[in-house]
Formats: C-alpha cells, sequence, structure tokens
C-alpha cells in the first residue's frame, strides 16, 4: 500500500513522496505531515531544489575538508570515506523520548547489575535465570576477571543501544553496544552542520541541545578515579590512525580537553600507569578505552597484541588506574545474552521492561533450533558476537547460496547464532539524488553511566541509503541524519 | 607532551617546509633553464644533478634515469611517491602526522594541510602542472606560508608549538645549506672565487631567488651577485628570514624554550650542539668560510644539523630508561614440560 | 614422601631488555593429596612480587622489570609433603557415562569439554576414542583405555615437539613429550564428553629436568582423578601438583613478555631430592 503524501502543491520539497508502506515517521497513514513535523515541512517548503541542493553539498565539502571520516576494513586503500549525512532531521516529540529515555535507563542499571554478578556470585545462573553455559560459552566472557572489584561498582560507562520501529510505530531494542560503542562524534558534528546550515529552523522549533555530551563524558570518567587522587588525569586510549572510528577518538579527546594515547605511550611501572613525555612518566588515573579487551594487555589476553599496554590488568587490579568501560562487558552484548535482558531486568530490578526486545530465537535451544532451520529464508541470523552488519543474514533477500552457507554455520556452531523475524523497520524521507524518498532507520542513543544514568537527546540517525536495504551500518553503506527531541508541550 | 605527540609535530612541520624548498629549487631552475638555450644533453645532466643532490636523491633517481633531464628532474622530484623526499610524498608524510596528532593542531591547519593534500594526489594539479609550473609552485608555496601563518597566529605557542618551530628550522637551514652549494662544483676547492662571469651571475641569482632572498640582497649588495655576497648572505646574515644563521638561532631558542634552560648554558646534548653551531656562524666571517672551502663546510654544517635532530630525538622522544626504538613487544621463551626420560 | 624442589628458569638476552612483565605458576597447591611445608620465589634483578589466585584457583605470582636487563632469573624452592592416595580400584562401582549429560549442568565442568587453545574437538579425534574405548560404558574404564591408548599410538621422544605444538599434529606425527601426551589424553576425553583436564607439575625422578604434565578426569559421583598417560599410571606420592587448566595454556610455568631483542637463551634445571 503506498500513499502519495499530501503536501501544498507547487511545493517542491517532498512534493513527490511516497511513504513505501512501512511506518513512516513524517507522515502518517492517511499521508499527512505529523503533527511534530509540521514546522520543520513548513520551513522546508520555502526552499527551493536549487537551495536545498546547495546547502547539502555546502554541508559535505565541510565534512570533507575537516576529514569527518571512518576507515573501512577490508577496503583496499584502506581509504577515509565520509560519512554520508542526510539534511533532513529525524524529530521525536517530548512524550516519546521520555519513555525511551526511562526504558533505556531501566536497561543500563539491570546490564550493570548483569556484569556485577557475572563477575561475582553468579546469583542470576544458581537462581537458573541463565543457565551457566551461555555464560561459560560467551566469547568475551573474561575468566581472569572474576571476582575484580572495580570502581564504584559500574562496569558499563558507556553504551550505545539500537532501537528501531515496527510497522505499528512501536519502539523495540535491536541490540546494547557495549564495549566501544562508536557514532556520538557524528552526533555531535551533524547537529553542528544542522545548526550552521539550517539556523533559523532551531530557534523557532526548539530542539534540546546535545553538545553536553563531552562535558558529561568527562564528569564521569572523573567520577570513577582511584581515591584519593586530588586532579585525577584521564587520557583516551586509541588503538590508531588507522582504526575505523579514529576520527571519533581524536574529536572526543579534543572536546573533552584530555590525551590521546596509544598503547606504546603508556608504560605500568610498580602497578601504576604513566604516560611517556617529553618530561619524563606523568602518571595516568583514568583510561576511557577505545581498544577491546582481547587487544588490552599482551601479559594477559592476546600475546601478539601490539596495542596494548603490558601490566595494565595488574594496574588495574592494584586499582591504581580505572577503564571505561571496564574489563569483560562484552559479554553484556553477546547477542545471545541480549535474548535474556528482559529477564536481567524482572530479576535485578523487579520491573516490567518498559522497552521489549525484538523477539529472538536462541539457536542452542533445541525448539528455536527447528524453527530456525526450517525457516532460515524468513528470519534474520545473526552470529553472538559480530557487528556493524557482519556475520548477518538477511534470510528473505538471501540467495540459496547464502542460506545454505548460513545453514552450515548454525548447525556447527548453534550456540553463536541467534534469529529474530525481520522487522519492517520505520521510514524517513531522505535525499537520494534526485528527490526524496523513503529510506529505513533506525536510532542509536548514547547513555553515560557514571553517578547517575544520563542519556543525551536524541542520538545517531542511521539510515540505509540503499533502497529497500535495512542495513545502516557505516561501513556497509549506511548514513546519518541529525536526531532532535523537542522540548515539552509540543 | 607525548613524546610521540612531540615527534608527530617535528616531523609534520619538516615535511611541509621541505615540500616549499623543494617547490622553490625546482621553479627557480626551470626558469633558468629557459635562459640557457644552448645545452645539450650531457651540459643539461650535469645542470640537473646537483639539484637532485639538493635533496640527496641522487641515488634514488639514478636507479630510474640514466640522465638527467628537466622532465625526468621535475616529475621525480614533484609527483613520485618512491621518492621519499618529492613533494608529493612529503605533503602526504606532513598529513598523516598531522592526523596522528590531530586533537594538537587547530582545525583551520588541519582543513589547510587536508586540503593541500587532497590537491596535489587530484588530477586538477596534474592538469596545472602542466599547463604552468610556476602555478603550481606557486600553490605549493602559498599553502605552505599559510600554514606557517596559522601557526603563528593561531597556535597557542606551547611546548608542541616549539617542536614545531625545531622542525621548521631544522629543515630550512639543511634546505638553504643545500641550495647554496648547488653550484660548488664551479669553484674553487679553497679560497675565493675569482670575477664573476655572467654565466656564474646567472646560476647564483638563481640561487637567491630559490630562497626568496632578490630583494633583500640588492638592498644590501647593490647588484652584485657573486659567490662571495651571495654565501654570506645565505649563510651569515643574522637577519635574513631564510638564512642559516637566523634558522639556527631560531632553533637554539626553540630548544631552550622547550626544556627552560637559559641561553647561557645547555641542559641536554641537542642543546649543547646548537649553541656550538649558532656561535660558529655568529662568529665566522665569509672569508674564512672560503678558506676552508664552501662545500667542505657547508657538508659539516649538514652533519652537524643532522646531530642536532639525532640528539633532540634521543632527548625528548625516548626516555632515559629507553635503548632503542619503539620495538614490539617479544614474549618470553615458555618451557616445555617433560618429564625426564624413564 | 617428603621432597625438596628447585626450579630454575634463566633468560639470557643478546643485548639489555625492559619493560618485561611476567606472571608464573610455580607455587604447589595444598589438598588431600600434598601438603605444601614450605614455598620460596626468588628473582633476579631484584623484583616486587605480587600475587593472586586465578580462575582455576591457581597461585599466580607475577613482577615486571622496566629497567634495562639482560639477564633474568627466577628460582623457586619448595618442600612439599606428598600422601599415600588410595586411587581407584578396579573394584569400583561403575558410572555410567549417560550420569555425564547432567554432571555437565554442573558450571565448573563446562570448560572441560571445550576445546581449548592447545585441544581441538574433531571428528577424527572421536573416531579415535570411539575405536580405543569400543563401547564401553562405564567413564572410568573408558578413560583407563583412552589413557592406554596414548601410550601406544604416541612414543615419547624428547625433543620432537616444541612448546607450542597443537595436539592435531601430535596426532600426525605420533611422538610427543609428556604435554603432548597430555593434551592428547584430554582431547580424547573431550570428544566423549568426559571432562578432563591439564595438570602441571613435578615427577620426582632422579633425572628430572624439567616439570612434568598429566591429566585429571572427572568421573560423576567420584570427581577429579589423576590420570598419567605418559608412564600409564595413576599418580602417586612421587607427583607434585602445581596447578590446573585447560591446557598448558592456562598453567605455563612461566609466560611474559619485554620490549628487546629476539634473541635470546632459556636454561631450565629441576632438582628433587628426597628428605628422610
Amino acid at each position: 500500500m503506498t500513499t502519495v503524501a499530501k503536501t501544498r502543491p507547487q511545493e517542491p520539497f517532498l512534493g513527490e513522496y511516497r511513504a513505501p508502506g512501512f511506518f513512516d515517521e513524517m507522515f502518517g497513514r492517511d499521508g499527512a505531515v505529523l503533527a511534530h513535523y509540521e514546522k520543520l515541512h513548513s520551513a522546508f517548503a520555502n526552499l527551493s531544489a536549487e537551495e536545498f541542493n546547495a546547502k547539502r553539498q555546502s554541508v559535505d565539502l565541510a565534512f570533507l575538508r575537516q576529514g569527518v571520516t571512518f576507515n573501512v576494513y577490508g577496503d583496499s586503500r584502506g581509504a577515509e570515506r565520509i560519512f554520508p549525512f542526510d539534511l533532513v532531521p529525524r524529530i521525536i516529540p517530548a512524550q516519546e523520548w521520555e519513555v525511551l529515555e526511562r526504558g533505556l535507563v531501566q536497561r543500563i542499571t539491570a546490564l550493570n547489575l548483569f556484569l556485577y554478578d557475572v563477575y561475582h556470585e553468579q546469583r542470576i545462573v544458581k537462581d537458573d535465570v541463565i543457565p551457566a553455559h551461555y555464560i561459560l560459552s560467551g566469547k568475551h566472557f573474561r575468566r581472569e576477571f572474576m571476582n575484580f572489584a572495580v570502581p564504584k561498582d559500574i562496569y558499563i560507562h558507556v553504551c550505545g543501544t539500537d532501537l528501531i520501529r515496527d510497522e505499528t510505530g512501536g519502539y523495540m531494542v535491536l541490540e546494547d553496544n557495549a564495549r566501544c560503542p562508536s557514532g556520538v562524534s557524528y552526533v555531535l558534528e551533524n547537529r553542528r552542520a544542522m545548526k550552521r546550515t539550517f539556523h533559523n529552523m532551531f530557534e523557532s522549533i526548539g530542539v534540546r541541545p546535545v553538545d553536553h555530551y563531552p562535558q558529561e563524558l568527562l564528569k564521569m570518567l572523573k567520577y570513577i578515579a582511584p581515591p584519593g587522587v586530588a586532579y585525577p588525569r584521564v587520557v583516551l586510549l586509541t588503538p590508531g590512525a588507522s582504526n575505523s572510528a579514529y576520527f571519533e577518538h581524536t574529536y572526543l579527546a579534543r572536546q573533552m580537553g584530555i590525551e590521546i594515547v596509544e598503547g606504546r605511550d603508556l608504560v605500568v611501572t610498580d602497578d601504576h600507569v604513566f604516560m611517556r613525555t617529553t618530561k619524563g612518566l606523568q602518571p595516568v588515573h583514568v583510561i576511557y578505552r577505545r581498544i577491546d579487551d582481547d587487544f588490552l594487555d599482551p601479559t594477559v589476553f592476546r600475546r601478539d597484541s601490539v596495542l596494548g599496554v603490558p601490566g595494565l590488568v595488574r594496574a588495574y587490579r592494584a586499582g591504581n588506574v580505572s577503564l571505561a568501560n571496564s574489563i569483560g562487558t562484552g559479554i553484556a552484548d553477546d547477542k545471545v545474552m541480549y535474548y535474556f535482558v528482559p529477564r536481567m531486568i524482572e530479576y535485578y530490578l523487579d520491573q516490567q521492561p518498559i522497552l521489549p526486545n525484538v523477539p529472538t530465537y536462541l539457536a542452542s535451544e533445541a525448539d528455536d533450533f527447528k524453527y530456525i532451520v526450517d525457516n532460515l529464508d524468513k528470519l534474520v541470523i545473526k552470529a553472538a558476537n559480530e557487528s556493524g552488519g557482519y556475520g548477518m543474514l538477511m534470510g528473505p533477500k538471501a540467495s540459496q547460496f547464502e542460506i545454505a552457507e548460513f545453514r552450515r554455520r548454525i548447525e556447527a556452531d548453534p550456540r553463536n547464532y541467534i534469529a529474530q523475524p525481520m522487522i519492517s523497520l520505520s521510514c524517513h524521507p531522505t535525499y537520494v539524488g534526485d528527490g526524496f524518498e523513503g529510506r529505513h532507520v533506525d536510532l542509536r542513543p548514547f547513555i553515560l553511566n557514571g553517578e547517575t544514568p544520563v542519556v543525551v537527546p536524541g542520538g545517531l540517525t542511521r539510515v540505509a541509503l540503499r533502497k529497500g536495504s535495512l542495513v545502516v551500518n557505516s561501513s556497509q553503506g549506511g548514513g546519518s541524519k541529525d536526531t532532535w527531541v523537542l522540548y515539552g508541550n509540543e | 607532551m607525548l613524546s610521540r605527540v612531540a615527534n608527530s609535530l617535528y616531523w609534520m612541520s619538516r615535511y611541509i617546509e621541505r615540500a616549499e624548498n623543494v617547490a622553490r629549487i625546482l621553479e627557480v631552475n626551470l626558469q633558468l633553464l629557459l635562459d640557457f638555450r644552448s645545452l645539450d644533453d650531457s651540459d643539461l645532466h650535469d645542470y640537473w644533478m646537483p639539484v637532485i643532490q639538493c635533496t640527496g636523491d641522487q641515488d634514488a633517481f639514478l636507479v630510474r634515469h640514466q640522465r638527467a633531464t628537466a622532465a625526468g628532474v621535475a616529475e621525480f622530484m614533484v609527483f613520485r611517491q618512491e621518492n621519499p623526499n618529492s613533494i608529493v610524498s612529503s605533503i602526504c608524510q606532513a598529513r598523516e602526522n598531522a592526523r596522528m596528532v590531530r586533537d594538537q593542531i587547530t582545525v583551520e591547519t588541519w582543513e589547510e594541510l587536508n586540503r593541500l593534500y587532497l590537491f596535489v594526489l587530484s588530477a586538477a594539479a596534474r592538469q596545472m602542472w602542466l599547463d604552468s609550473p610556476t602555478d603550481f609552485f606557486n600553490e605549493i608555496k602559498r599553502s605552505s606560508l599559510q600554514l606557517v601563518g596559522l601557526s603563528h597566529a593561531t597556535h597557542i605557542h606551547n611546548e608542541g608549538w616549539w617542536f614545531t618551530q625545531v622542525g621548521r628550522h631544522i629543515e630550512r637551514a639543511d634546505k638553504t645549506s643545500r641550495i647554496l652549494d648547488m653550484r660548488h662544483h664551479t669553484l674553487p676547492p679553497r679560497g675565493l672565487p675569482g670575477a664573476a662571469t655572467q654565466t656564474t651571475a646567472l646560476e647564483w641569482s638563481a640561487i637567491l631567488r630559490s630562497c626568496s632572498a632578490w630583494d633583500a640582497f640588492k638592498s644590501i649588495y647593490g647588484a652584485e651577485v657573486n659567490p662571495r655576497n651571495v654565501a654570506e648572505m645565505l649563510l651569515l646574515n643574522e637577519d635574513f628570514p631564510r638564512s642559516v644563521r637566523f634558522c639556527v638561532d631560531r632553533l637554539n631558542e626553540a630548544l631552550r624554550r622547550i626544556s627552560g634552560a637559559s641561553s647561557q648554558r645547555f641542559s641536554n646534548e641537542a642543546e649543547k650542539l646548537s649553541g656550538r653551531l649558532a656561535a660558529s656562524l655568529q662568529f665566522s666571517t665569509i672569508e674564512e668560510v672560503f678558506e676552508t672551502g664552501l662545500h667542505a663546510h657547508l657538508d659539516r654544517l649538514q652533519v652537524n644539523l643532522n646531530a642536532i635532530g639525532d640528539a633532540l630525538f634521543h632527548t625528548y622522544i625516548f626516555r632515559a630508561f629507553d635503548t632503542g626504538n619503539y620495538e614490539s613487544f617479544v614474549q618470553q621463551e615458555e618451557q616445555q614440560q617433560q618429564a625426564a626420560a624413564f | 614422601m617428603k621432597l625438596d624442589v628447585v626450579h630454575r628458569t634463566h633468560y639470557a638476552y643478546a643485548a639489555p631488555v625492559r619493560e618485561s612483565f611476567n606472571e608464573v605458576r610455580l607455587r604447589p597447591v595444598s589438598n588431600e593429596d600434598q601438603t605444601l611445608d614450605s614455598f620460596l620465589l626468588k628473582v633476579l634483578p631484584p623484583v616486587r612480587l605480587q600475587d593472586y589466585r586465578d580462575f582455576y584457583s591457581n597461585y599466580v605470582h607475577h613482577f615486571d622489570i622496566p629497567e634495562p636487563h639482560d639477564t633474568l632469573a627466577i628460582e623457586s624452592r619448595l618442600r612439599v609433603t606428598t600422601h599415600p592416595r588410595p586411587g581407584v580400584s578396579d573394584e569400583m562401582r561403575p558410572v555410567s557415562r549417560v550420569h555425564l549429560k547432567s554432571a555437565l549442568k554442573a558450571d565448573g565442568l563446562y570448560d572441560f569439554v571445550q576445546a581449548s587453545h592447545y585441544v581441538d574437538i574433531a571428528p577424527e579425534t572421536w573416531r579415535l576414542a570411539v575405536d580405543a574405548t569400543q563401547g564401553e560404558d562405564d567413564v572410568w574404564q573408558c578413560a583407563l583405555r583412552l589413557m592406554h591408548f596414548v601410550r601406544e599410538y604416541v612414543s615419547y621422544q624428547s625433543q620432537s615437539t616444541q612448546v607450542h605444538t597443537h595436539m592435531r599434529e601430535v596426532l600426525v606425527h605420533r611422538h610427543g613429550v609428556c604435554q603432548d601426551f597430555a593434551h592428547v589424553m584430554i582431547g580424547l576425553c573431550r570428544t566423549l564428553q568426559i571432562p578432563a583436564r591439564y595438570v602441571s607439575g613435578y615427577l620426582a625422578t632422579e633425572k628430572a629436568s624439567a616439570t612434568h604434565a598429566w591429566t585429571e578426569v572427572f568421573v560423576p559421583g567420584i570427581g577429579w582423578v589423576a590420570l598419567d598417560p605418559t608412564h600409564d599410571r595413576q599418580t602417586d606420592e612421587t607427583y607434585v601438583k602445581i596447578g590446573v587448566g585447560r591446557d598448558y595454556f592456562d598453567v605455563a610455568p612461566v609466560k611474559g613478555t619485554y620490549r628487546g631483542t629476539t634473541e635470546r637463551e632459556m636454561e631450565v634445571e629441576v632438582r628433587i631430592e628426597r628428605r628422610g
């Protein structure tokens, strides 16, 4: 079913937009502009196609000049690419956001309690809520980390939770990213670009700001510093310039006013961490690390890692340095653990989940396994520990060959595969070269978990630029939009 | 500041300065060639080899080309990425270093350097080169000067900034000395040369123009272009920004600002060497220099500059207990578990 | 049996190295089979020693040496009293393999039926295990048969393998040292879902010059029982146990990293004496 959007005649903007039959963010089922988009729509209506194009190109140029880029693994040139940006923002009304915010806070609270439990008494296992083998078989469950005391008992400090909407417009959680979630620098840069390009619109529409993120992040990092340090030094640990998120690392470091370091800049002596500087060794107290656990310390984890700092785990164990996110948080964003998050919320908080999961099947459960294998062409299959859209099969769109390959993989390693029905993600009008068409979007809000959880209004709206595609990841042809959360009483 | 960051800032500014200097050298010599209509092949080769020696790349060049021609030399020194000192290579390396320390440089500096990088790799740059090499060189120089200006006017003059000053002035001193040395085979090994011929005057004017020193020179020496005057200008003049002495003075100052030592003392090897070099330039006359031989003198100068660069490295980039490069980790050998034979 | 053990590891580097971080697992446990009377660990150059218990409850000492050094000497001296142990007799009531399934639900066993660093679970290995046990249903008897099989299948040849040799290479070439025997035994047990783990320790023979490796298998209703595939027997008082893990990777006596030259030499010396 397609509808033609009812816009004023002779309106170049969205004049011929057809909502493609999915839930549309901007247009209701009857084709009328939804209330919270009205102001935007009329503001855009005054733009001619040429003006719009000119604005689009100047934003692209600004991103290129600044190097707002990312690297793509597997690209033979190892080249940097500009993360495509679409000028039409996604808008969320205040009351809708309020529910999302509560749901996200609830979720991260439960995840944090889960991590504490799993690395201490494992009550959730003893009480039979989660079978032990799922945890022990988790690729990112760190045995070396049992009974560790972490500062303020916080394991996840920064989390990016992906939300989608189904065809009724209901929000659901697609996955949690608790290891090194990236994308917040694009949120900040996109907002800057939009403010520059559409400054009038901001004033009249009333959008909640997002640029306090770096300050909140720094505040949280200082909060977890080892006790007894008057002026804790905070650094950001990056794998280096060839990492796909390097731009974000330098961006955040600069916004927070902290040093960005690589593994080779740090040295551990006497269980304390130091930076190598021109004036000798300077102590480091908090590390915001954007390196995966495996590569963090070659004496404990992967011995061939050149990105890490030997002795870092020892210093952490001795309580002389704090890490955000903590070691061992990967078990929380294992896609199999995702399945149990609603149960975690009930077990630890005695509450019902505010934001539901997407219905999920575990290949390692016998009944689910049969269902999955019989319905591979209808389901989305995901590997438990991959990200960025890799290790994923979109059943309805896959070839026979791909389906057979995944059947083989699931049979070989059922613990590491889950399946979900293909959700028809919501669509949003997006500029596609010669007009506007609906493209699927998701939302990644960023949650900071310090003294109290803080959620930045909105987050990164990712859009699948290819027609009909549901894959929004930057490495696979996605782009982004600015996300506007409105002030209340709209 | 992080040693690695100091290193990157140093090399970023060194490579930008290098690109600019290579552009200057090539531009002037291409111009000069137009005045020498009657050079045959072997003359051309003799003409161009000193230019390549300026950047120390003669071995790399001769691997690829048997004779030096204008086209071959220009291509090699501008575009070839196998030549680590070509303009394009230098700009790429400068940008790579900048990228690794993006949080330390201003947004404007990054954007300008990035713009220059995208430009030299683009087809537009090639086209500009074909249409008018002068325009191309001007673009390189203009961008470099803009970066210098941005550095002076918008960067906070902190420790990192002083490292960029060190890099820039070491490179400039080195390149100026090499430019000055370009016609050394026309000079006697020792002693002041005789009266200048018209060819000599043209060649040495080209040397002055390579350093943008023509106007300054005229204001001091009038029209008397001869090796003695040019050498004095570019080597010992204390006020001209591209002279070796000026650069070494700035280098000396920068080193002391980094360590906090006063100009009367030295607190590390690099400062000791730079102080000594500055003093020798301050208290020499050009006649004394030619007595020992200009070429020999310039050779020694370049060796001294290298030594300063090395000493700088060891003092600031590697701390006291580091004994070598940033080596990667080595695993301890592990012992196999084997009961004694039974 | 009262035993004195001295275990010395000496590294000599071609050029001074620095930023050395090391973990050692040299301190034996105390349990019903042995009592650790004293333990002393010395390191040169002098270091500050720290310790903790790892996931498998092994004692781990760790230290770092930031400054340049061209030798590293690690020496442990210990006194231990080993006790006679009854061992499992052949008249024991059989335990059927069906009990393994419910036993595996106990979370402490999960790690010991999975593939690990030096041990994989492959169909070829499973076939060997099935042939070796020939339909035997009792867990203990299976384990014994597998142990006999390893002894037959693999020949002891020192210096035929090296410290990072994987189990599958041993199965191809059919020779190795006790570390390899233990890995093969563990692999075979795991294909039959019998939990098996690697034990690092000492064997008090007069010609001892290295540590020894054997296995423990889990028999439902009894617990962990030690089996030495290299010598095809259960353990006795001549065995001193340091610790356990999934395989060598978890209990290497000395492991670490440093910055510097790859040219180095390692010497290991173990001396064991009976006292009294």
